[in-house]
């Protein structure tokens, strides 16, 4: 199936085997090109009933339902829910914030292993799968397609992909909500670090669009836990000037401000309906896949 | 505030050492490139200013712990006026007051107030580190060197005595030392009750002791340590008069015995009345502050006396008389609480009036003879002689009280012999000479006597009346119940200037003295500026001034120079060996007195304790002076006056309070202890270290 062969250090493959036997479903109906496995706004073939329907010329008659006609001596055409692919939008945030990380790899090295191998399933199961790479701009950016040659090139783009620049996530986030045309699953691997407010606005953009937005919110453990204990000069990655801090001083305040922008976030995220997940580097992504994917698969079916 | 190692205080800027401390760790930062930088600028502008508020409380208290640690090694010392006390460690003068006020302990109990001054003194002083102490005590002014600050509680020269401190005396002294030794640095330390008959505001030497204080180049610093207790529950008592009379065959001992003091709700007092081996006590009704029983009657058998007498003393030969002890109940102040006394036959009142035949004098004479010839008492002899200058002798001396002068001022081996009669407590009088004052010989005749001599003559057209007198003591005192001789009434027609310093007891209307009394004696003379001729002054026709001076200068005489002495300590008996010229004590062939009763004391301090003592026949009893009855104290303004223009401190202390100087490092130590707490309460982080490992674990359990 697949012609891309060149060895990725974010994919692994043992991972893939594990996660393929859960499928990448949509919690939204889906308007695709092609049959397949996920819910779409419009009636198909599928064996899953939907409604019954008044025959009007020119329907195809094998539609109808005899046994109907024969109890009510009325023609009524019996329809059925189709199944189509998605589309998958892989948004990566390439910011220089996704540089940082304590564990032993950076934010994006993490955001690297969940986008591809989302990409790499949502293809397998004949999806659609694009990338959108975004700083302070839309750094790079690759439409949805369903072959395969085309997962090579977007996987290209996560490897080529550097940490740099500031974070424009809401503007971007709306850029995107207008660039793309039909309903998709949108991914969004970033650590936020952006007016929670402005977020709000962005996400309900997406979804009035339509969009399935699914979001996994990368934090350092040490972002969390801030363990420093002498004075330190913090630099800016994102390009702002230095701080300097003691960080005995400051830590309660800190933990404060984290608390408060986390709660924030948290409750956008149930108001915009975003599948929402906390993430910290810390945490194997293989579970963390493993949650996304069967919690969307426990609501599979809504349409 | 004074430190006893005030070197160390050079390392107070270690007190910067937390700014620099802080600044170095403000250095060595580490740098870390950081994402969620949102947090930590969100952080900083939150409450920051309470946080920079705790920031610099932290480094406060980090300085003042430095600060109190530095403070606290160098050995800081209580109460702010030490500050004028601990600058000068090289010598300090003490100057106490040991006299019988001082003995008086407070209400409680406890110890007396020189014992207090004594210790508290001491203390200081070895605190303080002083180097060199000099004492003065009060009864004999003399400057004692100490060898350490502590021996001031053992030597004799401050144990308590009878006799009254004179404070000017004392400073003169201290001014004497202060001169000498030019290098010690002057610190005087004042140990008093502040009884103004131990300061003698009045003391015309005072002017001169502040100059003389004001222009020690080394500077003087006074610290007055003031134990002005009122003396609560304190009952003196004293003998005013105790004369033997004759009934029949049998004698009679009659005591004025006088009773003063502000015990309140007291009523009746037991009195004991000792006489040799034989007790009688009385009963006296208190009626106020001072109580009299005049005239108390006890019969006496003399001969009893006197052999007892002569058994004590051994080789003494008896005495023509006795003595005897008056006591009450110990109070608050044991040091008044007995008086000695003694009594015997009335001695015949012998006067020597001293004058030149045919100078005009010869009515002056006859009334001296009469103001002189008239006993105050029936029951007593008086007895006038009249001689020329020139038969003056030892042996015409004899026995006599007073000797009325009125001649050239004596010179050569005339005034030898006048200053020895002066010396065993005689009196003298000197009275205008007629002529016009030159002598006939100017070799022999000096110009003063006891820095006393004449002037010139004036006529008073109309007559001057003595405008001011000293009422409290001296000739011209107020009777016992406390009315003023007429001294004002007298009319002063012609008087006679004295040159000279002295003390002037009465002043005429033009500010010339009238009567004066040498200051270089005891005293024992007196120059009277006019004579009582009709053509000089009313005198004679006012007798009551005249003879109330005559007699009560031949009462003095009688007192202090007499077989039987009524002496005040620190007086006559103190002095009469040093101003004569004879050895004292046991040492010499001499005078030697030897103590009958009373406390016992160093042959250097006869005389200033209370007690009686015998030496060659006579017999003294030695008492505290009366004025030490009277609990006047010296006001805070007398003070400021007394010192004025001087650096002086007053410190008010308590009888039986703690020391002067206390070291305060332990306050300073407790600072530091206080300021880390505090300041590592300030430093506690504000939440525990583990929270935020809690709030990443909640983090992951966190519903999608």
């Amino acid at each position: 199936m697949f012609t891309d062969r060149t060895p990725r250090a974010f994919l692994d493959s043992g991972v893939i085997a594990r996660l393929a036997a859960v499928p990448l479903v949509s919690r939204r109906p889906m308007v695709g090109g092609v049959s397949g496995r996920h819910a779409s706004p419009h009636r198909g073939s599928s064996v899953e009933f939907a409604e019954y329907r008044k025959y009007v010329p020119g329907d195809d008659l094998r539609r109808l339902d005899w046994r109907v006609y024969g109890r009510t001596d009325r023609h009524y055409v019996k329809e059925y829910e189709a199944d189509t692919n998605l589309r998958c939008c892989l948004v990566v945030d390439s910011s220089g914030s996704m540089g940082y990380g304590s564990t032993g790899e950076t934010r994006l090295d993490y955001a690297r292993r969940l986008a591809g191998t989302l990409g790499f399933l949502a293809c397998r199961q004949g999806d659609a799968v694009g990338i959108s790479c975004v700083g302070d701009r839309v750094v790079r950016h690759l439409p949805p397609r369903r072959n395969p040659a085309h997962l090579r090139l977007v996987l290209d783009a996560l490897e080529q992909l550097r940490p740099q620049g500031p974070t424009r996530l809401p503007e971007v986030l709306h850029e995107l909500a207008e660039t793309v045309r039909q309903r998709a699953l949108i991914v969004i691997v970033s650590d936020l670090f952006a007016d929670p407010e402005q977020l709000a606005g962005s996400f309900g953009h997406l979804r009035f669009r339509k969009h399935d937005v699914a979001v996994f919110h990368l934090l350092d453990p040490r972002e969390l836990a801030f363990d420093f204990r002498r004075p330190t000069r913090f630099l800016d990655m994102e390009g702002g000037g230095p701080l300097f801090a003691d960080p005995l001083e400051i830590a309660d305040r800190y933990a404060a401000a984290l608390a408060a922008y986390l709660g924030a976030v948290q409750r956008i995220m149930l108001e915009q309906g975003v599948d929402y997940h906390r993430t910290t580097l810390d945490e194997s992504s293989e579970r963390v896949l493993a949650r996304f994917l069967v919690s969307r698969a426990a609501g599979k079916g809504l349409r | 505030m004074t430190f006893l190692q005030p070197w160390l205080l050079f390392a107070l800027p270690l007190v910067a050492l937390p700014v620099v401390i802080h600044l170095f760790n403000q250095r060595r930062f580490q740098t870390v490139e950081w994402a969620a930088m949102r947090f930590l600028v969100a952080a900083r502008s939150l409450a920051a200013g309470m946080t920079r508020l705790r920031q610099w409380l932290i480094m406060l208290l980090r300085m003042l712990a430095v600060a109190a640690a530095v403070l606290a090694v160098s050995r800081p010392l209580a109460h702010g006026w030490l500050a004028a006390a601990g600058g000068d460690r090289a010598a300090a003068i003490v100057l106490l007051d040991r006299s019988p006020s001082m003995s008086q302990v407070s209400r409680g109990g406890g110890e007396s107030k020189l014992a207090t001054a004594r210790r508290q003194a001491a203390a200081a002083l070895e605190t303080l580190g002083v180097g060199r102490v000099v004492l003065i005590d009060g009864a004999t002014c003399r400057p004692v060197e100490l060898a350490t600050p502590r021996a001031l509680e053992q030597v004799p020269e401050a144990e308590p005595a009878a006799a009254a401190a004179d404070l000017p005396r004392m400073l003169r002294a201290a001014c004497t030392e202060l001169s000498a030794a030019r290098t010690a640095a002057g610190t005087v330390w004042i140990c008093s009750d502040q009884r103004a008959n131990d300061w003698r505001v009045a003391d015309p030497a005072w002017p001169a002791i502040r100059d003389t204080l004001a222009r020690l180049p080394q500077g003087v610093r006074i610290t007055l340590l003031g134990y002005d207790e009122p003396p609560a529950g304190d009952l003196a008592v004293r003998v005013g008069r105790a004369v033997l009379e004759p009934r029949g065959r049998e004698w009679d001992l009659r005591l004025d015995i006088t009773l003063r003091g502000n015990v309140a709700g007291a009523g009746r007092v037991p009195v004991q009345i000792e006489l040799g081996s034989a007790r009688s006590s009385l009963e006296v009704e208190l009626t106020g502050v001072e109580t009299v029983v005049a005239g108390h009657v006890i019969p006496v058998d003399v001969a009893l006396l006197v052999g007892a007498d002569a058994a004590d003393t051994g080789r003494e030969r008896p005495p023509p008389g006795g003595w005897g002890r008056v006591s009450i109940p110990a109070d608050t102040n044991p040091a008044n609480d007995e008086f000695f006394f003694t009594f015997g036959p009335p001695a015949d009142r012998r006067s020597l009036i001293v004058a030149e035949e045919g100078t005009g004098a010869d009515e002056s004479r006859r009334i001296l003879e009469i103001a002189a010839g008239i006993p105050p008492e029936k029951f007593l002899r008086a007895d006038v002689q009249t001689l020329p200058p020139a038969d003056v002798t030892d042996v015409a001396l004899a026995d006599v009280s007073l000797v009325l002068w009125q001649a050239a001022l004596p010179g050569g081996p005339v005034a030898e012999t006048i200053g020895r009669f002066v010396a065993g407590g005689g009196q003298v009088v000197f009275l205008p000479p007629a002529a016009a004052g030159v002598p006939a010989d100017p070799a022999a005749a000096p110009a003063t006597v006891a820095g006393l001599g004449w002037g010139t003559w004036s006529e008073h057209d109309p007559p001057l009346r003595p405008t001011t007198w000293r009422a409290d003591e001296g000739l011209l005192a107020a009777t016992q119940d406390g009315t003023s001789l007429p001294v004002g009434d007298v009319e002063v027609r012609r008087s006679r200037g004295i040159v000279g310093e002295g003390t002037p007891l009465a002043m005429l209307s033009d500010g010339r003295p009238l009567l004066v009394r040498a200051s270089s004696d005891r005293g024992g003379i007196h120059f009277l500026a006019t004579t009582p001729a009709a053509r000089d002054s009313d005198l004679a026709a006012r007798g009551v001034v005249l003879y109330s001076l005559v007699q009560r200068a031949i009462t003095a005489g009688l007192a202090a120079g007499g077989r039987l002495r009524q002496v005040d300590a620190g007086g006559l008996l103190a002095g009469v060996d040093e101003q004569a010229g004879l050895p004292r004590g046991d040492t010499g062939g001499g005078t030697a007195w030897q103590r009958l009763a009373g406390a016992a004391a160093t042959s250097t301090e006869v005389g200033l304790h209370a007690g009686v003592y015998a030496a060659d026949g006579r017999l003294a009893a030695v008492n505290r002076p009366a004025a030490e009855d009277n609990a006047d104290m010296v006001t805070e303004p007398q003070l400021a006056t007394l010192f004025q223009g001087l650096s002086f401190t007053r410190l008010e202390r308590q009888t039986g309070s703690g020391g002067l100087v206390d070291e305060v490092w332990r306050l300073f130590l407790a600072a530091v202890v206080l300021a880390l707490a505090v300041e590592g309460v300030l430093c506690l982080p504000r939440r525990s270290l583990a929270a935020p490992a809690r709030l990443a674990a909640a983090t992951r359990e966190m519903p999608a």
